[in-house]
């Protein structure tokens, strides 16, 4: 008797729970970074992906800014509660690529589930930058973004100025900005992420070496080089250029795009991802340009690299998951959705597909900023060491560099003394990553 | 003089500290070990690999002259709050103490700065200070001084300074006000009718009387300074600028949780936890002393 009452309540269960199993979509987390516009723009794909289909629903959660998602990514991870899919910025890529366990390489998904096709679509740019030593795609790239130049366009007709010819070298850049500020204005230029900008993307901008091992794609046991007589020079004229406002220093992060929109400079380094934010909040016209170079310096300008984040999957999860996985990002590399990320965010499309009906359409005819940094990427061929840098403890060494800036700014140490000093430090936390890169791989 | 109170059963004094026991273990203890024996490893940041270095995060951390600059930024910062917040809270609760009508409204509104989050309070006053639409700069430029402490290392130490003095001076005033009631008015009418002015009266009545109040104060104004300003410090400056707010607090917090540099973060815990204890131990030792006046 009880035996029987148990089978039945067993399979009553049992048919409860395969009820449920079928019913409802199986739930893929998927945790980013994403705010604003950008935030939104997700949104819109992930509904745009749950609604193509029935059997998988991924579900996108906000989880702070880059460096936060990271942590709570790692906490979850040592507490078995991580997503499938994570958001982690360019500079974590080193990070994510030195933890083999915790990680589902994104070439070896697409493989295994028939979509390697997929990978075959990204620009070539994109690719390497999230790609291994043997060449495989180890993140599924999603915001692409590169620096690029924006200027106020009032301002320059004020100044006398052809509004649509951006300053393209810093000699350029200094003869402009001294009209600027002739016509009153407080600020000629400022800066965004000084470290990302006017280090990062300088060096590979002019093809020059930032770290060793090929700006560390080729090795972990790497160190830095950017203590260079071309930084040097660089940092020193931006220093001298404080003095007169002709460069104002705004802080480590995007504290200088308040400096822009409120008029109060009238050109700005920032990420093209920012453009759709940039021409909603500024009551002038905004045009873009390229990166300006130093004409003096050969070959110049290079390529840019590519700032950002991409998405990547984590180990262990169950194959089920892992099939929505890859469904998503096959969507995801969809023409029309790209074109709609690209349109609303100013984020670069991803594959080269997406890039030319964009072109077709005529969108970077009425957009032509959007256009300016999909060209630095692909300004030329690109070399050792402007296809990327990666190196571990990455946002530290930005945070090093960013503490640099902010000695020479100040005026509280020399260009030649911070860059040193920045060196040091850098070196002493590669030190201890390839260590640790040591430990991992025994 | 002391009493002995016998519990009936044997188990019975056991399970009521028993609480206390679990809560101390699990929030205290096992974190404490947890925090020692990470910082003997280095580990992944996913904690899948680790290796056994002996002592080397300590070492790499005295090697490090940013790990030094935290603890002269720490020291500057720990002292110039408990100087200020300690003469600020004794001042205000003399001026309370002889005021007669109204003295709760005062009172009350002298200790609502407590009650305020850190958090909130950095809000508040990165709002009146910020360089770009604060009041303050606004004023100070009148008097042609620039203000800005995104970039000045100097007036962002002075900031939050300020702000966190501002919260733990309602703090003192509580402690001195009681203190100051406890002190019997024979000893001052006394001394007044021997001729001394209040200054005197203050000076070497009032003030000694004070001492173990001060003393109790300055410890944990210190602990507070140490631990409880992490908010403001992650809303104001985040360390910035050039590292000349980062606190030991506020490098652990940036070296393990922004740089995932577990094994580093622990040794600073570690050494902070030591720091700590021996602060904690010179309470106990004076206050055995110097309790009986």
């Amino acid at each position: 008797m009880i035996r029987k009452l148990l089978v039945i309540v067993i399979l009553f269960f049992s048919a409860i729970s395969t009820l449920q199993c079928c019913a409802k979509p199986i739930k893929i987390y998927l945790w980013h970074s994403m705010v604003g516009q950008p935030g939104s723009a997700l949104q819109q794909i992930i509904d745009g992906f749950n609604q193509s289909q029935q059997q998988y629903q991924v579900i996108g959660v906000y989880k702070g800014d880059y460096n936060e998602t990271l942590t709570a990514l790692v906490a979850a991870f040592r507490a078995k509660q991580e997503p499938a899919i994570v958001q982690v910025f360019e500079i974590g890529t080193a990070t994510m690529m030195a933890s083999p366990g915790a990680i589902m390489p994104v070439y070896k998904l697409m493989t295994q589930y028939g979509f390697a096709q997929d990978l075959q679509t990204l620009l070539p740019i994109i690719a390497t930058y999230y790609s291994n030593n043997s060449g495989q795609l180890m993140a599924m790239p999603f915001n692409v973004s590169a620096p690029v130049l924006y200027y106020n366009k009032a301002a320059f007709e004020r100044a006398g100025l052809n509004p649509n010819q951006p300053p393209a070298t810093w000699p350029e850049l200094a003869n402009m900005g001294a009209k600027l500020l002739k016509v009153g204005y407080a600020c000629a230029y400022t800066s965004a992420w000084p470290a990302w900008i006017q280090l990062e993307t300088f060096s590979a901008w002019h093809n020059i070496a930032f770290a060793t091992q090929a700006n560390g794609f080729q090795g972990f046991n790497v160190r830095v080089l950017y203590d260079n007589p071309l930084v040097l020079y660089h940092l020193t004229i931006l220093a001298t250029w404080q003095k007169t406002h002709l460069f104002d220093y705004a802080g480590p992060e995007d504290g200088a795009q308040t400096l822009f929109t409120s008029g109060h400079c009238a050109m700005l380094t920032q990420s093209s991802g920012s453009r759709t934010d940039l021409e909603t909040q500024c009551n002038f016209p905004v045009g873009v340009g390229t990166l300006p170079y130093w004409p003096e310096v050969k070959g110049a300008p290079q390529n840019a690299i590519i700032g950002g984040a991409s998405l990547w999957v984590m180990a262990n999860q169950s194959p089920i998951v892992y099939q929505g996985v890859v469904a998503f990002f096959h969507y995801l590399l969809q023409i029309k959705v790209q074109l709609n990320w690209q349109q609303q965010t100013g984020y670069l499309p991803l594959t080269m597909a997406a890039y030319q009906t964009s072109k077709m359409q005529g969108f970077y005819q009425r957009y032509p900023g959007s256009e300016i940094a999909i060209k630095e990427l692909n300004n030329k061929p690109a070399t050792l060491y402007s296809k990327g840098i990666r190196l571990g403890y990455f946002s530290q060494i930005r945070e090093i560099n960013n503490t640099a800036m902010e000695e020479i700014f100040s005026g509280k140490m020399s260009p030649k003394q911070a860059l040193a000093y920045a060196t040091v430090r850098a070196n002493s936390l590669l030190v201890k990553f390839a260590t640790i890169v040591q430990v991992s791989q025994q | 003089m002391r009493k002995n109170v016998c519990f009936k059963s044997a188990y019975l004094p056991y399970l009521l500290v028993l609480p206390q026991i679990v809560i101390t273990l699990l929030f205290f203890i096992w974190p404490a070990l947890q925090a020692i024996s990470e910082s003997v490893v280095i580990q992944d940041p996913f904690g899948l690999y680790s290796r056994f270095v002996w002592f080397h995060n300590f070492v790499t951390l005295f090697t490090n002259t940013d790990y030094i600059n935290s603890l002269i930024v720490t020291l500057i910062f720990s002292l110039a709050v408990t100087i200020l917040s300690l003469v600020g809270g004794l001042f205000f609760a003399v001026l309370a103490n002889r005021v007669t009508r109204g003295k709760r409204i005062y009172n009350a509104l002298l200790i609502l700065p407590y009650a305020v989050a850190p958090a909130i309070a950095g809000v508040l006053f990165r709002f009146l200070f910020d360089p770009a639409i604060g009041i303050f700069p606004y004023w100070l430029h009148y008097f042609h001084y620039t203000w800005n402490f995104t970039i000045n290392s100097r007036q962002a130490l002075f900031l939050i300074v300020i702000i966190s003095a501002w919260q733990q001076v309602s703090y003192n005033f509580l402690f001195y006000l009681a203190g100051l009631q406890a002190i019997p008015r024979s000893l001052i009418e006394s001394a007044a009718l021997d001729g001394a002015g209040p200054f005197r009266r203050f000076w070497s009545i009032i003030f000694p009387l004070l001492s173990p109040t001060t003393f109790f104060l300055i410890v944990i104004n210190m602990l507070y300074a140490f631990f409880d300003t992490f908010g403001i410090i992650q809303i104001v400056t985040q360390g910035g600028p050039a590292n000349a707010t980062q606190t030991l607090v506020y490098k652990i917090y940036q070296d393990g949780f922004m740089g995932l540099d577990f094994g580093g973060s622990a040794a600073q815990s570690v050494i902070l936890m030591l720091v700590i204890i021996v602060l904690t131990i010179i309470q106990f030792k004076f206050f055995e002393r110097s309790i009986e006046y």
